[in-house]
């Protein structure tokens, strides 16, 4: 536990100026707030020293306190001229704590939130850099999870947690210190109801906490569930099942009353029993200290005061229950963000990388055989779950051999499943294929350095991905420059933006963003405009070949544009297409048939493969699909 | 929104009355104290030491006589009590009320769950899947807050707030002027405050969820950053966004950091108020006195409330923010809940049972939107156990017929009907029952693959889903699948082929019996060895009930008795594969087109089979109608003609 402590202490190393000025102020504040209460003990003191008719000098002494002291006698003969002076100095001694507890509180602010900003930045850093089979299996809602969840635990602790260990330890020390003045005996038996306040604390807390995380578990459910009834309406509806809908719902919705309920008993307890507890330590204080006063052990003003103490230590007792939890929870956070952290980017530049600048785009494949090694999940990761059972998965891809001249286009095609992506995939190292099986310019391209590789591939992927940012920004992605640099008014050289307005025109997309009124400064995304599943395949080739790639890979992109718009794009393409090595994934006959060699993917392997005409010759799976979309083609375009 | 407390309103008002008992108990303590103080220790007769000894006499009549300790221990037992007696009010009464948050709350959401499932489909084209979700979770939670803990806390803040209020008023009024003297300054730091906070707290918020949209974004192009070589930018545009995180997160930490020292030296005047002027009052220099002593004990107590003031005012400003945001959310709620039910069941509606299957579509004329017409006058005629077909290109109408054949819209002119009565004559759920859809992209709901096939009616056995699944051959994967039957199902089914899914779906269908089967057929391409499951599947499922089928596919073209071919909402050719042959029009030119494809794959076997089967099965008459119509303008009227013939050729087929 200590070690563990010390080692989470390590982390708050480098902002340590802020946790200096904040603990210097935090001893200020403590000294100050927990003094308060004597001055309402010399106030009432005082007073009861006035009123009483007989005024022994034992008495005085009794009441001595500095401010008589600095005022003189004269300020005990009249209550305007001694009362004022306590209450005047209950204000500045107030006033004068709240500016240090500025201080105190800003600088733990600050010092917890440079301190996760430095940490989230290297989080992000991080998890872009792993490896595609690592977020194969990340779902984001547990990424997101991480970056926020886990990251606001560690600043509770590293902010309010921080301050709360030193700030109750201090009222500890001090509190304690004032009671005895007045009665170490008092001071004993008030302590005896207190130790329960943080156990207690601590117990509701974690009571909480379970059930109300319970109760958000179904809370998801709820929303997981009525989405999908809602995004499935129609077949709830074609099928007439909206009352067993309601019937589904309503047992979800009863559950999560009954965890809301469950959740109550506690909530409903938590705060009359912590003023019961308060209360009770009260109590002993109102029996004993009044049994004091009647005796004439202590003043009615100490046994004032006494009680402020009291309140004073109430809080850090209920601050105590908090401390532990806090901690727990930023420990656990902190820990499962390490470990992340700590995963391996897997795929990086080699030991020693070949000397290429540039490439001319000529790729060969030996012999190559690829299967998907799952990476463990998030939740492994971090510990949520046992270790899992990572099953040995099914050859992806078997035993591919393919040359690929620079300039020269390849095609592929097959079933979904067989294996087409993949390739796609090894080429660009998103997975890394086993060594010495891709080759480009006869380098493998594990010895490629990454930015080189990356830099010199144009790929289109399956699924279009956009960023919100600019329809100009988004072709401007990955080209030479920053992309940051092409926003309106940009003195970025306007030769470079017209080359990605090229882009744009050969792609098809020019005339669709045109219409727009911000055109090539429409902010894509949620903010912004929705482009539609075809002008997102569009932007995106754009992207690819804004960046005047050596090989251009295009995944099946070109499923969401009509057939119109399908020619005159590879009518374009056709010269961006001359400069670079291309391959071209597509279901489409029409889409593949002018490529330099077709193959045939079916389950990983190489079925067929020649030239159009020599495909059709065969009358395998080519053929058959080319005979079959003429028909379909000319029957849902006619008419 | 008081409606929905109404039901639990015995609950609500024992509620309301222990909030007052609540404050009652919260506030006494200081006055408690002062009693002591004067009572037991100065004997004095203040306002507070009179008011307790008068409660006090009547249980003990010789209380006066009391030692000073006996009468300590009469006041320990008071404070025992009020404790006591606050802890279980306070807790009672917070499961109560909280009880009746989470009933209220049940009872919305299901109302509305209930009202959104009844609304027409339109409606949820019009509506993002997103939207309903929130309105059903969070903004209904928003109003669980404020029944269940805020409107417990609104009510006792305010009731505590009078209660001190009163207290200090009737043990001095005079000076408790003076106290409540600082209440303005409270009050306008407080609301000060709030605007700056709240100001403050959306600027963290709003950078908050900039800095989540944008990890959220780069998760999920996580590969195109890396393709892209984005990723030294991203932590550049990353830095950006988080000190500007960093920035708001400090600004609203100075709004409290601010705060909460100016209203402690607020309300330390409120006390050095107290202690000077009560403190002459005590020494007699002022005359405060209002029917007692102004004593020690007394000036306690002031400090006390004086003290305990800042709390609920605190309170109320934020407890104001959660019914603000109550009130939006309720807002948002009761317009969904007005929503209209567009399609409804008519006056006089009937379910007429089980159905023959014959769906008739007399001069149809339906639009979307307003002035852009989809339909514009179909006419067509369905034969019960027939299979159609309906081919055309995006936007010609295919669609909507279907839904139309469902009465998810109501049409503008013309009828709609099944079994020869108007689709609006029928119960909704009557009509329904009679058809099953297999859509396009097949949709699958969280839970096992049985509660996929059966959905909610619990009415279907397991007997009846395995022997549909064998049917229509999903039985063989359903098995290989880790627990079978009970295996379970991805949200979207994604663990599932685009071919298996429809298998499932056909399974769905088939399960449910229905009298018409409507089809969307899938574009997406599928391993050979499942279209095979998949044709053979359609043949079995078509057989015995009217089937709608919006075909893409070749072999399922031919195999159809009739093809409707649509364009631009109108019904441009009709017959049988054969017919439309004959008329040597469109479909002709197309198969012509086929022939020649084949010639290059003689070997299509489907083709052949679908020959045989069609040939003999079409009587001459039909093609003769078929082929007479000539010309766009009589296409319906001859298809009209043409689905009449086909009726009378083909009455044997049923």
């Amino acid at each position: 536990m200590l070690r563990n402590f010390v080692k989470m202490l390590a982390y708050a190393r480098p902002y340590w100026r802020f946790y200096l000025v904040g603990t210097l102020a935090l001893v200020f504040v403590d000294i100050l707030d927990t003094f308060t209460p004597k001055l309402v003990q010399w106030a009432i003191n005082h007073l009861e020293y006035q009123v009483s008719s007989e005024r022994t000098p034992a008495d005085l002494e009794r009441l001595g306190n500095p401010l008589i002291d600095l005022f003189g006698p004269g300020m005990l003969e009249s209550a305007l001229t001694g009362v004022w002076v306590y209450a005047l100095g209950f204000v500045l001694v107030v006033a004068i704590t709240g500016i240090f507890r500025y201080w105190m509180s800003l600088d733990y602010a600050k010092a917890s939130i440079n301190l996760t900003h430095d940490l989230r930045g290297r989080f992000f850093a991080h998890i872009q850099r792993l490896a595609s089979r690592f977020h194969d299996r990340a779902k984001t809602g547990e990424m997101m999870s991480l970056a926020t969840a886990d990251m606001d635990a560690v600043r509770n602790f590293f902010g309010f947690g921080l301050l709360l260990i030193i700030d109750t330890a201090l009222y500890f020390i001090m509190v304690p210190m004032y009671m005895t003045s007045i009665s170490w005996k008092l001071m004993l038996a008030s302590a005896v109801t207190l130790p329960f306040i943080p156990l207690i604390v601590a117990r509701l807390a974690h009571a909480i906490e379970d059930r109300y995380g319970k109760l958000q578990e179904q809370f998801s459910v709820l929303s997981e569930r009525s989405r999908e009834s809602y995004a499935g309406a129609k077949v709830v509806k074609s099928f007439v099942q909206e009352d067993s809908e309601v019937r589904m719902f309503a047992a979800l919705t009863r559950e999560y009353f009954k965890r809301g309920m469950h959740l109550a008993k506690v909530v409903a307890l938590e705060n009359p029993l912590l003023v019961l507890m308060l209360g009770l330590a009260d109590l002993v204080v109102v029996v004993y200290g009044g049994s004091m006063v009647i005796s004439g052990e202590i003043t009615v003003g100490a046994f004032v005061a006494f009680f402020q103490w009291l309140i004073r230590l109430s809080g850090p007792m209920i601050g105590l229950g908090w401390v532990v939890m806090l901690y727990q929870r930023g420990r656990v956070s902190m820990d499962r963000i390490q470990r992340i952290m700590s995963v391996e980017p897997e795929i990086v530049d080699a030991a020693q990388p070949a000397d290429v600048k540039q490439l001319k785009g000529g790729i060969e494949v030996r012999n190559l055989s690829f299967k998907y090694f799952p990476a463990p999940s998030v939740s492994a990761v971090v510990g949520d779950s046992e270790n899992e059972k990572l099953e040995e998965p099914d050859w992806a891809l078997r035993e591919i051999n393919l040359s690929i001249a620079p300039g020269s286009t390849l095609a592929i095609v097959g079933p979904v499943g067989s294996g087409k992506s993949t390739l796609l995939g090894l080429i660009p190292r998103l997975y890394d294929p086993p060594a010495g099986t891709i080759l480009l310019d006869g380098h493998d391209v594990r010895d490629i350095p990454l930015d080189v590789l990356r830099t010199q591939i144009g790929a289109v992927p399956q699924e279009t991905f956009l960023f919100s940012e600019t329809i100009l920004q988004n072709i401007a992605l990955g080209t030479l420059g920053n992309e940051h640099e092409v926003e309106a008014g940009s003195e970025r050289r306007e030769a470079d933006v017209e080359w990605l307005k090229q882009c744009a025109r050969i792609a098809q997309v020019e005339q669709d963003v045109l219409e727009f009124p911000r055109q090539y400064d429409t902010l894509l995304g949620e903010k912004g405009v929705n482009l539609s599943g075809g002008q997102k395949q569009r932007v995106a080739i754009a992207r690819a070949i804004a960046r005047k790639p050596a090989i251009l890979l295009l995944d099946d992109c070109l499923s969401a544009v009509d057939t119109q718009t399908e020619e005159a794009i590879l009518r374009g393409l056709k010269e961006v297409m001359k400069q670079c090595t291309t391959i071209i994934v597509s279901h489409r006959v029409s889409t593949v048939e002018h490529a330099d060699e077709i193959i045939v993917l079916e389950n990983g392997r190489v079925a067929e493969r020649g030239t159009h005409e020599e495909l059709l010759k065969k009358k395998g799976y080519y053929a058959e699909l080319h005979s079959k979309q003429q028909l379909e083609q000319e029957l849902s375009g006619q008419g | 929104m008081a409606k929905y407390a109404k039901p639990y309103w015995a609950r609500m008002l024992t509620g309301t009355l222990l909030v007052g008992v609540i404050a009652f108990f919260a506030i006494l303590p200081p006055a408690l104290m002062g009693a002591t103080v004067d009572l037991v220790f100065k004997q004095e007769d203040s306002f507070v030491a009179n008011a307790v000894r008068n409660a006090i006499t009547p249980f003990f009549p010789s209380f006066a006589d009391f030692t000073a300790m006996q009468q300590l221990w009469v006041m320990a037992s008071l404070f025992l009590l009020v404790r006591v007696g606050a802890f279980f009010t306070e807790w009672g009464n917070g499961y109560l009320l909280a009880g009746l948050g989470q009933r209220v709350i049940y009872d919305i959401r299901m109302q509305l769950f209930q009202h959104i499932h009844s609304l027409s489909l339109s409606y949820f084209h019009r509506h993002p899947v997103g939207r309903m979700v929130t309105r059903t979770t969070n903004d209904v939670g928003a109003m669980e807050e404020m029944f269940s803990t805020a409107l417990v806390m609104i009510l006792k803040d305010i009731a505590m707030l009078l209660g001190i209020m009163l207290f200090i008023l009737l043990m001095n009024w005079k000076l408790g002027l003076i106290a409540l003297a600082i209440v303005p300054f409270i009050v306008t730091a407080t609301l000060i405050f709030r605007k700056y906070a709240r100001a403050a707290y959306r600027r963290w918020r709003a950078a908050l969820s900039r800095i989540n949209a944008f990890t959220a974004e780069v998760l999920g192009g996580v590969r195109v950053v890396q393709l892209f070589h984005k990723e030294k930018r991203n932590d550049q545009a990353y830095d950006q966004i988080g000190q500007e995180y960093k920035k708001h997160f400090i600004d609203q930490r100075v709004a409290w950091a601010i705060f909460r020292p100016v209203n402690t030296t607020l309300s330390a005047a409120g006390i050095a108020l107290v202690i000077t002027f009560g403190g002459a009052a005590v020494l007699g220099e002022f005359n405060f006195t209002n029917g007692g002593v102004f004593s020690i004990g007394l000036l306690f107590a002031f400090i006390g409330y004086t003290e305990m003031f800042f709390n609920p005012i605190r309170d109320l400003t934020e407890k104001f923010e959660v019914v603000q945001g109550a009130m939006t959310a309720a807002e948002r709620i009761f317009t969904i809940l007005d929503e209209k039910q567009e399609i409804v069941n008519l006056p006089g509606a009937q379910d007429f049972g089980r159905a023959q299957g014959r769906v008739e579509f007399e001069d149809v004329h339906f639009e979307y939107k307003a002035g852009e017409p989809v339909l514009r006058g179909v006419d067509f005629t369905i034969q019960p156990g027939q299979t159609v077909a309906i081919v055309g290109h995006t936007g010609a109408g295919k669609t909507t017929i279907i839904n139309l054949v469902c009465r998810f819209y109501d049409i503008q002119g013309g009828k709609v009907k099944v079994d020869g009565h108007d689709v609006r004559e029928w119960t909704l759920a009557g009509l329904r029952r009679n058809i099953a859809t297999v859509h396009q992209d097949v949709f699958l709901f969280a839970g096992t693959v049985f509660d996929n096939l059966r959905l909610g009616d619990e009415s279907i056995t397991r007997e009846q889903v395995e022997q549909a699944c064998k049917y229509v051959g999903a039985h063989a994967f359903i098995e290989k699948l880790d627990g079978g039957y009970d295996a379970k199902v991805e949200e979207g089914g994604k663990t599932f082929s685009a071919g298996e899914r429809q298998l499932l779906s056909f399974a769905r269908a088939l399960v449910f019996d229905p009298a018409v089967l409507i089809l969307d057929e899938a574009t997406s391409s599928i391993d050979t060895h499942t279209e095979e499951l998949i044709q053979a599947a359609l043949v079995k499922l078509t057989k015995g009930r009217t089937s709608i089928v919006i075909a893409h596919r070749l072999s399922t073209i031919q195999k159809a008795n009739v093809i409707l071919v649509m364009h631009k909402g109108k019904l441009a050719e009709s017959g049988s594969h054969q017919q439309l042959l004959a008329r040597k029009g469109l479909y002709h030119k197309l198969y012509e087109l086929q022939y020649q494809a084949l010639e290059n794959t003689p070997k299509e076997p489907e083709f052949a089979v679908d020959g045989e089967m069609l040939s003999p099965r079409h009587s001459s008459g039909a093609l003769r109608t078929a082929a007479a119509a000539t010309g766009k303008g009589n296409t319906a009227r001859a298809a009209e003609d043409a689905t009449h013939e086909r009726s009378t050729a083909n009455g044997d087929g049923e």
